[in-house]
């Protein structure tokens, strides 16, 4: 039985026999602190079943415990004092002032609802100047997300201690066994002290260990008036993360010196394998064969030399390929360029300057209120060279200012239909039908033409090949676009390798051929496109979205020949929100889907619509988050650094229960009233399952981003202009996820009809 | 790609003609995924730069471009005459190693023209645009003392007589045969009109293209206007008041003239020849029709030009391409303009504007007569305007001029053919 007279032994018996009842954790880490509780104002956060928190009030002035969700522990057996109350609240806005408490507690890692940091954060802000923070390993355990927790980190957040020791300069941790590893004091110190004796112990190298922390030195009686001494200065935040970015920078240039390293040795490999070449008696012999027949007999620039490297060009296309591949290339197909195979042997070169269109060209121009500078495209479509003939047909859908007089002042043959009979593709083709032109080109009425010499350059590869059936230029950004809208260009032509003029043919073999395979074969873009006009006549646009590149793949499917002309450009871009590149993307997404088979990476994993969107949504709010947490310090740099802070900031945030008493965080104001309009229609909530396909997503979208900025050479940028940026990224990338996971679930499936249904009208309207 | 534009002055502390189209295509190529950086030379003010051997350089940004600023400690008295520092080319050599530059576009070689011959030995492509004559002409207006257009240095012949004094003969040819050496090592050399490109050609110049100054249209603002026969008429000149630009002769033009419905404007910064523009005061006799409006930023320039109904380019020198005669095309503002140079390109005479005969007061004030007893022509000069070329458009033709030197292979026009996507 316990000695009635001390307090401390009536303690530890009241909680061995809430053990005995309850299982009890943390029996040893309050029986600790009532050690020390003695008079003071103690906070604890998230109490287990209550039995430390009552036996702590029996010696404290008054303890107060928080816990996430109303306490429902009312099975100890001691009734709870006066002194101790039990509040609901979160522990990353502890409702008190601060340096309100001696101690605080944090036993539990389950009570920890969100960035260890940010509870530590608040923990220090409600300590006095002298309290001391107590926990234990176990909430370090639960934190790490070991199996059963539920907050995961990624592999690099720092330990639990290394978390309290960045926010409290003095710390101190204690084994049951001695020094586990972490220079750790004994529970149970060494001779010469007085010893405890009721300090459980003997618990196994396994027992948990109790960390104490406090923010300056302070000395613990109880254990031989030993010191909490600290570490050393107190380091800000900043300094932390200056270490921080150093060992990262650190990492960083070790690893490029392995890989200078790797590169140095395979450079040494090399060349001692060309030195040893030249040694051998063949290459002697070979350029024996070369210098003192080939060179002498056969001169540069002549024409039997012609025939000689034709001849050798198809002896290695013969030992490579075979046969076939000889023919293929004959027939029209394989690599050609001015000195490739036949072309250099049989091309009639001719100055770039003197070339022209002998024939007619029709140019399509579909428009509604074209604005004021229609008449410069106009003009410029009218004084180009290089041209003998061109007819500019409009098809006008109801402007109401001058576009269709501006038409007719440029002798334009306009053509007017109602706005509803407007089609995307059924429009251009009524245009098509009327034209007599020889090539068809097509455009847009905000689509400036670069350069005198745009439009021969952009029909000469059907004037000069006649197995080329289509061609398309790029657009390049206009001079007021913004971050995103010249990010965008680039990344598109990136993706379909729209990065030199080329001449595409499809593979024999192209029934497998994945979407973005086509889009780099077949994105013709009627944006600024030319075809032969018999032959579009035979294709003809057939859809009203994405025709062009159906279009493309027809042609190509057909045995048709595409060129790619990157040196012919029009100037053509838009500035436009985070919410419309959402709508776009998912529209993207979605229609191709159904055009094109898709690779499997969507699996509807048994969700709904209302689910899909709603894990979205919460990675949405996680993003948001990271935004305004990152804004101050790094978002104006778009460093390495800052995306990684982004995606660790957004992995720490993946997991969030069911919240729905939750704040909605305002990000993009676009983005806000796109989600809020959904979700009147189609009903969402915060998702325990922030959609992990998306965040893989954006994680790509954010390096391509970065790569750009990169490449740019990194300028200094408006941050609220970078920040827009990020906001349409991860639009686009939340676009592209919807579309793709609700085509698949509309294939076949009845249940989902209406909600698919409203989405899609929802999100369609206007693109 | 990692293009550097090397160009004699730069913002904030110059910020005219040159400067505008370096800094508008440094940001358009920017947009279009190319890391771009300025080289300048610091020659008002060492601020910012720390020693380099026997130089000072820094870095800095304008308007998101980062600028790297180099000089002498002192400059010399002969910098804008010089075009090779051995000096400065070393200390070149190491800036272009640092920033790993693909390519070098000089963009106006005057006091930065030891990046050419520090390129070539870099084995960095390098290409000129010509802005003026300074590769022929040391004082790059091409006009003797005299005032007579000059088409030529003859080996530096015509220089010593006519510009200079005959001791600076050597030092002429010298200059010149530097460039000779450099000259057909350069990848390419770019006029922005025909004319020009037309001069270097009859001084042995190859590799010649024309590209076009490109306007950035954002800062273009058109102001719709009526025209009857009772209209006023207001003249507009803007640019720096110096002898070459002939301010002088509009002045006496407009006063002969002596329409009263008409006023002339002059806009520019006085205190580049303070005794040249008080001399053109004192020759405006006060007349309240004649307004000396003084200097102008360029972020005014658009509403300038929409209080004008006219442009008068009255230069005595061969103009090229000025910036103020594109953007009045490209805000509907037709021009007046000497037939010398590059201006007649974008002015055809009673089409879209008028072009008068150089330094010909008579003809000019004819000219004015003209459209001050009949309005009414400047709505049809307006409709036929030719727009200038857009900065956009430059860049593209400068980016398929940097494809061509610096990956030959893949030449617009040398097509891949490809059957693998």
């Amino acid at each position: 039985m316990p000695d009635p007279t001390n307090k401390h032994e009536l303690i530890l018996f009241s909680l061995k026999s809430c053990e005995a009842g309850e299982g009890t954790a943390y029996v040893k880490e309050y029986f600790f602190t009532s050690l020390i509780a003695e008079g003071r104002a103690i906070l604890d956060l998230g109490c287990s079943n209550g039995c430390g928190t009552v036996a702590l009030g029996e010696v404290a002035q008054n303890v107060t415990v928080i816990t996430r969700e109303k306490h429902s522990f009312l099975d100890v057996r001691v009734e709870p004092s006066p002194n101790v109350t039990f509040l609901v609240g979160d522990l990353m806005a502890l409702p008190f002032p601060e340096k309100k408490w001696d101690i605080v507690l944090l036993f539990s890692g389950e009570s920890i609802n969100g960035p260890c940091d940010a509870v530590l954060s608040e923990v220090s802000r409600v300590l006095k100047e002298d309290g001391i923070f107590i926990t234990t390993v176990q909430a370090m355990d639960i934190a790490l997300g070991t199996p059963g927790g539920k907050y995961l980190l990624s592999e690099d957040f720092p330990s639990w201690r290394a978390s309290i020791e960045r926010v409290f300069p003095c710390v101190v941790g204690f084994s049951q066994t001695g020094d586990r590893g972490f220079g750790m004091v004994p529970l149970v110190p060494a001779e010469g002290g007085r010893v405890p004796e009721n300090i459980p112990d003997k618990q196994g190298p396994d027992a948990p260990c109790i960390i104490v922390a406090a923010r300056k030195p302070i000395t613990l009686p109880w254990l031989n008036g030993m010191t909490l001494e600290a570490r050393g200065p107190a380091r800000s935040v900043l300094e932390m993360e200056h270490e921080k970015r150093i060992a990262f920078l650190e990492s960083v240039i070790e690893q490029r010196d392995q890989e200078l390293q790797s590169a140095r040795f395979r450079n040494e490999r090399l060349t001692e394998e060309v030195v040893e070449m030249k040694r051998s008696v063949l290459w002697r012999c070979a350029m024996t064969y070369h210098t003192g027949i080939v060179e002498p007999l056969l001169g540069h620039a002549t024409r039997r030399r012609r025939w000689y490297d034709a001849g050798l060009s198809g002896l290695r296309l013969v030992s490579n390929e075979g046969i076939s591949g000889l023919l293929w290339q004959v027939r029209g197909g394989g690599a050609r360029t001015r000195k490739g195979f036949f072309s250099h042997v049989l091309h009639r070169s001719a100055d770039l300057s003197t070339r022209s269109i002998r024939e007619r060209i029709s140019l399509i121009i579909p428009t509604k209120n074209a604005g004021y500078e229609f008449r410069y495209l106009l003009q410029k479509i009218r004084t180009q060279k290089g041209v003998s003939e061109v007819e500019i047909i409009v098809i006008d859908s109801g402007s109401s200012d001058d576009t269709v007089a501006v038409a007719r002042s440029f002798d334009c043959h306009i053509i007017e239909i109602s706005p509803d009979q407007f089609h995307h593709g059924g429009t251009r083709n009524a245009a098509a039908s009327l034209a007599t032109g020889e090539y068809l080109v097509f455009t847009v009425q905000d689509a400036l033409p670069c350069g005198e010499f745009w439009l021969r350059d952009l029909v000469l590869p059907l004037e000069e090949d006649s197995s080329v059936s289509a061609a398309t230029a790029r657009q390049v950004p206009r001079s007021d676009a913004d971050l995103f809208a010249c990010f965008n260009l680039w990344a598109n032509y990136q993706a379909i390798d729209f990065l030199r003029d080329k001449i595409v043919t499809a593979p024999p073999d192209y029934s497998s051929l994945s979407l973005m395979q086509w889009r780099k074969l077949a994105q013709i873009d009627d944006v600024c496109s030319a075809f032969r006009t018999m032959v579009f006549s035979d294709f003809r646009f057939l859809t009203d979205y994405a025709e062009d590149l159906d279009i493309g793949v027809r042609l190509l499917k057909a045995g048709h020949t595409l060129a790619f002309v990157h040196s012919s450009a029009v100037i053509h871009s838009h500035n436009r929100t985070a919410a419309y590149f959402f709508r776009r993307s998912y529209a993207d997404s979605f229609t191709l889907t159904t055009v094109f088979p898709h690779d499997g990476s969507f699996i509807p994993e048994n969700r709904s619509p209302e689910e899909i969107l709603g894990g979205i949504f919460t990675l949405y709010q996680i993003f948001t988050a990271a935004v305004k947490i990152l804004k101050e310090q790094f978002i104006a740099e778009l460093s390495e650094e800052m995306t990684q802070q982004i995606k660790f900031l957004m992995k720490s945030g993946m997991t969030r229960t069911n919240a729905t008493d939750e704040e909605v965080l305002p990000g993009d104001p676009s983005m806000d009233s796109l989600f809020f309009q959904l979700q009147k229609k189609v009903p969402f909530t915060l998702s325990s399952y922030p959609d992990t396909r998306l965040l893989k997503l954006f994680f790509n979208n954010l390096d391509t981003f970065r790569d750009f900025r990169k490449r740019c050479g990194n300028p200094p940028q408006d941050p609220a202009e970078i920040e827009a940026a990020l906001y349409k990224l991860f639009a686009a990338a939340s676009g592209i996820t919807l579309g793709g996971y609700l085509a698949l679930l509309r294939d076949g499936n009845s249940v989902h009809t209406t909600s698919l249904e409203t989405i899609r009208t929802s999100l369609t309207e206007g693109i | 790609m990692k293009i550097m534009l090397a160009v004699h002055q730069f913002f904030p502390y110059h910020y005219t003609g040159t400067e505008r189209v370096v800094l508008n295509l440094s940001r358009q190529l920017q947009r279009m995924g190319h890391d771009v950086i300025v080289l300048t030379y610091a020659i008002d003010s060492a601020e910012g730069l720390y020693p380099r051997g026997e130089f000072l350089a820094g870095k800095y940004s304008f308007q998101g471009i980062p600028v790297i600023a180099v000089r002498h400690r002192e400059p010399p008295e002969d910098l804008d005459f010089i075009f090779r520092d051995e000096g400065m080319q070393a200390l070149l050599e190491s800036v272009i190693e640092d920033e790993r530059v693909d390519i070098i576009h000089v963009c106006h070689p005057m006091r930065v023209g030891s990046i050419i011959p520090a390129a070539i030995a870099r084995s960095i492509p390098v290409i000129v645009t010509l802005t003026d004559f300074w590769l022929l002409c040391p004082k790059f207006i091409a006009v003797t003392r005299g005032g007579i257009p000059c088409d030529g240095p003859r080996g530096g012949k015509r220089c010593a007589e006519e510009c200079y004094e005959p001791s600076w003969k050597y030092r002429l040819r010298e200059r010149l045969q530097e460039i000779e050496r450099v000259k057909n090592q350069v990848s390419a050399f770019v006029s922005p009109t025909e004319f020009l490109k037309a001069i270097f050609e009859g001084n042995r110049y190859r590799s010649l293209y024309r590209i076009p100054f490109g306007l950035d249209y954002q800062d273009v603002r058109i102001t719709e206007k009526k025209y009857n026969d009772e209209s006023a008429v207001v003249f507009g000149y803007l640019s720096t008041p110096v002898r070459h630009k002939g301010a002088h002769i509009l002045v006496d033009a407009f006063l002969r003239a002596n329409m009263q419905n008409t006023s002339l404007k002059l806009f520019g910064d006085g205190r580049a020849d303070r005794e040249y523009y008080e001399n053109l005061r004192s020759a405006s006799n006060g007349d309240p029709r004649v307004e000396f409006c003084g200097r102008y930023r360029h972020e005014d320039l658009p509403s300038i030009l929409g209080s004008l109904d006219v442009v008068v380019i009255p230069s005595l020198w061969w103009e090229n391409s000025p910036l103020v005669l594109l953007t009045a095309l490209a805000c509907g503002v037709p021009a007046i303009v000497s037939d010398l140079g590059g201006l007649t390109e974008y002015v055809q005479n009673d089409l879209n504007g008028y072009a008068f005969k150089a330094g010909d007061v008579n003809a000019l004030a004819a000219v004015i007569r003209k459209i001050a007893s009949s309005p009414s022509t400047l709505q049809e000069l307006r409709a036929r305007l030719t727009y200038p070329a857009r900065i956009e458009e430059e860049a593209v033709m400068y980016e398929n001029l940097y494809q061509t030197i610096w990956k030959p292979g893949e030449a617009p026009g040398n097509v891949e053919r490809r059957r693998i996507p």
